[in-house]
């Protein structure tokens, strides 16, 4: 063990790997437990570690702010809010799958671009040449956060622009407002949690309200559906890589002699595609015509941009498909999922 | 992989903020407990704080953002404070009110 530890030259980036770790790992927990309880727990550690973080970047004031107010303050707030309401039913609340599909497009589309985003510049990258160079003082900021609060910023007062100087006279106007707001907001949480009668007219309201008849799903047509899905998300996966990779992107058109655009229209179009399926799948009867609808473009766009053999497969396919489905969609007469779209 | 093992750059902090901030829509997303969604929102503003803290490191750049990075994190963490108890003020009424806090049923204006 001993020899283990000798072994790690560089505490700092250990740290970080840890610190960075535990953040990531009990966000993802936060995200993916269904009891309410749990997910408060992965959170106050979550927050820890990442004031773990702050403090290995230099920041110690803010670190220690975060530890104070967000762990010790907003997370034991939140844990309040937990247990006032915490029943039964409400404990673990489970998601639905469709709404998974969907979270899971809208993050991972913005995960991509947040990290492309974070490689996107050079000089992020690059570490700073000599970082044990920089003066311990330059770390101890709580005087200088304390003083830029105040009005006076000792830090930027040999800024050599006299105009930029001027700008840089600290944070006194932003600080009084943060004071009266939060004033204002902790007259408002009172005035709006103050102890109320109970609504009668709500009493058992909720229950009636929202009694549906349970709807039945077609095994074959949500199968046939689901297939299709599967098919747009690994083609939108595709063009996604295609499209991240220019070396790739160049040889894919120059074989097949497509235009640019192609690439960039087909994304759009498999991602309103999905969206399509996944509202066929919640009793959307727009769906269905929006589904007809692109299947039409699809076959205009195929012909236009590769030619008319491509473009007359891509009208068979599609053609079949959608009669397929819509006769799957038609079983069972009355009771079909057709009858009971919105 | 071997660069990211060298010495830690911005880039390293900017990918850790970008997990917190996917998981935090993901969750405000996914979630039907309304204080599940509150979390998903403290989630996106670490997130958020994480990034400001690496650009305003003079450890991590040599062209740093300097003291104005804290001070943006130090205030994102004041309102976040501010507002989660005014959310939790709207959540405890919502409850009251409808006795669930099922953000799926949060679907009428009238209290």
């Amino acid at each position: 063990m001993n020899l283990l530890l000798a072994t790690i030259t560089d505490w700092h980036s250990f740290f970080f790997y840890l610190f960075a770790a535990i953040t990531c790992a009990f966000a993802l927990a936060v995200l993916f437990s269904n009891h309410i309880v749990h997910m408060a727990f992965y959170l106050v550690i979550s927050l820890g570690a990442s004031a773990g973080l702050f403090i290995l970047a230099g920041a110690e004031f803010v670190g220690a702010m975060q530890l104070l107010i967000y762990v010790g303050g907003t997370l034991v707030l939140l844990i309040f809010g937990v247990m006032l309401t915490a029943q039964e039913r409400f404990i673990s609340m489970k998601t639905r799958g469709g709404e998974w599909v969907m979270g899971a497009l809208v993050g991972g589309a913005v995960l991509v671009l947040l990290v492309r985003t974070a490689f996107g510049v050079d000089d992020w990258s690059r570490p700073r040449p000599h970082p044990e160079e920089v003066s311990p003082i330059a770390s101890q900021t709580a005087t200088q956060l304390g003083l830029a609060l105040l009005g006076i910023r000792p830090d930027a007062s040999d800024h050599a622009d006299p105009r930029l100087r001027q700008g840089m006279s600290g944070y006194l106007l932003l600080f009084e407002i943060a004071s009266v707001h939060l004033l204002i907001v902790l007259i408002g949480a009172a005035y709006l949690a103050r102890t109320k009668r109970f609504h009668p007219a709500y009493a058992d309201a909720p229950a009636l309200r929202h009694e549906r008849s349970p709807k039945r799903r077609g095994r074959l047509a949500t199968l046939w559906t689901m297939l299709w899905l599967v098919v747009d998300i690994s083609a939108l996966a595709t063009l996604v890589y295609v499209m991240a990779r220019r070396d790739l992107t160049e040889d894919l058109l120059a074989q097949m002699g497509a235009p640019r655009w192609l690439l960039t229209v087909s994304l759009f179009l498999t991602a309103l595609h999905i969206i399509c399926l996944i509202a066929l799948l919640n009793w959307q009867r727009w769906a269905f015509s929006g589904l007809v609808v692109m299947a039409a473009v699809f076959v205009v766009v195929n012909s236009t941009a590769l030619g008319l053999v491509p473009g007359l497969a891509t009208a068979a396919a599609q053609a079949l498909s959608l009669f397929v489905l819509y006769g799957l969609l038609k079983i069972g007469g009355a009771q079909s999922m057709w009858a009971q779209l919105e | 992989m071997a660069p990211l093992l060298a010495q830690i750059t911005v880039t390293h902090y900017l990918i850790v903020g970008a997990v917190l901030f996917v998981t935090g829509i993901v969750c405000m997303a996914t979630k039907r407990n309304i204080l599940g969604v509150l979390m998903g929102v403290e989630l996106v503003l670490n997130g958020a704080n994480v990034n400001f803290i690496a650009f305003g490191s003079p450890f991590l750049r040599e062209n740093h953002l300097g003291l104005d990075g804290q001070l943006i994190a130090v205030f994102v963490i004041v309102l976040a404070a501010a507002e989660a108890a005014v959310a939790l003020a709207i959540a405890l009424n919502f409850y009251n009110n409808h006795t669930t806090i099922d953000v799926d049923r949060a679907d009428d204006l009238k209290g």
